[in-house]
């Protein structure tokens, strides 16, 4: 079990599109949370909502994305380890307030209907990726059942 | 200000020097096919969620993401053809060297078009990559051909054809056609495609501008992927089998481990040949 730890300040490198070479050095919170929290949260979120992440390929490797969460969270779950959870600016915890399950909603960018994490891999400085509420399609696959 | 005079013919050279490397994923066609997939449905998503909550004139954004889901459309097909090609080198890179037939005379090459691949590594390259695989009955053709037995006249696989499934059949074609509409006619149906998507969708068709919706695009994607992932375990299988009988005939034509470790890394799945199984 990893311990929430208060939030700090990193340096992340957010590389810049085609240019995996050129890398922007952000000030931006980020706080820890291990996968296990991550992929009970979501399933939290319910079954019926949809998933995607973008810009981590070894994970979306084992996945048909988006799919349901169930799908996600095992794929997680499998892999293991911790995510640091990146802060959008404006949006960092409380000081002194540890990542949880409780509060992982305040770190949501709001993309439309569609919440959306930045998130890293513990140590993976640079390699920023996201997991994104896929609406489009949860309303396209919802469209097709009826 | 008067427009600056651009010397446009040197700026068209430069632009293949703008390239990156290949994905990982491009050493196996069905891991390259959904990366190509995932990430033409991300753009989509993208678009919409970042575009679509901006301040941008509503009927803009609308004409626009049309537009783009048309794109993608494209981008899906054009993703599993690669997928077509890259698996019919394979077979071809497979089976070539080990038979006399004239099984190769099933793809359509012309002399200029292989000698723009000498500089390529395997004859499969050169003999599928030039020629269009946008037809369903040609794929199964090439393929059933490719992975015959040796000296037989029958087919060795077959794909997509009525008698196999006729729903993924129709499905493909359909796929293809709306292809052929967005790619030729910038979307648009014309009176000979709405004839041939009425035959195919057995259902009423206008000859107008293609408008298709973001669920569209997703049902082309799963279908795709589906189709994708079914025939890579039929091509695998049928390679498995023919490998096998040849080195059945002539044991000192390959090494069974070697053999089956080339497949289970070209097809992502593990891999059996004259009884070596690599995973």
């Amino acid at each position: 079990m990893i311990e929430p730890t208060a939030a700090k300040s990193l340096l992340v490198g957010v590389r810049l599109g085609r240019y995996p070479g050129l890398v922007a050095q952000k000030e931006l919170a980020t706080y820890p949370l291990s996968v296990q929290e991550l992929a009970d949260w979501l399933t939290g979120q319910g079954e019926d909502l949809w998933w995607t992440i973008d810009g981590e390929e070894e994970l979306a490797e084992k996945l048909r994305l988006p799919c349901p969460a169930d799908e996600l969270t095992a794929a997680l779950r499998d892999r293991g380890g911790t995510l640091r959870v990146i802060a959008a600016p404006g949006q960092e915890l409380p000081e002194g307030e540890a990542l949880s399950q409780a509060n992982l909603e305040n770190l949501a960018v709001r993309e439309g209907d569609a919440r959306v994490f930045q998130l890293a891999w513990d140590g993976g400085l640079g390699d920023v990726w996201v997991l994104v509420e896929d609406t489009i399609a949860k309303e396209a696959i919802d469209a097709a059942r009826e | 200000m008067p427009r600056p005079n651009i010397d446009l013919p040197k700026w068209i050279a430069r632009i293949p020097q703008n390239v990156i490397d290949l994905p990982a994923e491009s050493v196996s066609p069905i891991r390259h096919f959904h990366r190509g997939a995932r990430d033409a449905w991300n753009l989509l998503d993208y678009f919409t969620r970042n575009v679509g909550r901006t301040n941008v004139h509503p009927a803009a954004f609308e004409r626009h993401q049309h537009r783009l889901r048309r794109l993608v459309i494209v981008a899906l097909a054009e993703a599993f053809e690669r997928y077509l090609k890259e698996v019919g080198a394979i077979c071809v890179d497979h089976v070539a060297p080990l038979v006399t037939d004239d099984r190769l005379k099933v793809l359509p090459v012309t002399a200029i078009g292989v000698a723009a691949h000498f500089k390529e590594d395997g004859l499969g390259k050169a003999l599928c990559e030039a020629s269009t695989w946008l037809d369903c009955d040609a794929v199964t053709k090439r393929f059933g051909r490719l992975l015959a037995d040796h000296h037989s006249t029958s087919q060795g696989l077959r794909l997509f054809a009525q008698d196999v499934d006729a729903d993924r059949y129709t499905a493909l074609k359909t796929v293809f056609q709306l292809r052929h509409s967005i790619v030729h006619n910038l979307g648009v149906i014309t009176g000979s495609d709405a004839a041939k998507l009425r035959l195919l969708t057995k259902r009423e068709v206008e000859p107008k501008q293609l408008w298709p919706t973001n669920g569209d695009v997703m049902y082309v994607k799963l279908f795709l992927e589906d189709t994708a992932d079914w025939m890579n375990e039929q091509v695998i299988r049928r390679l498995e089998t023919l490998l096998t009988d040849l080195h059945g005939a002539d044991n000192s034509l390959f090494v069974p481990a070697d053999k089956a470790q080339e497949l289970a890394t070209q097809f992502s799945t593990s891999a059996t040949v004259a009884g070596v199984t690599r995973p």
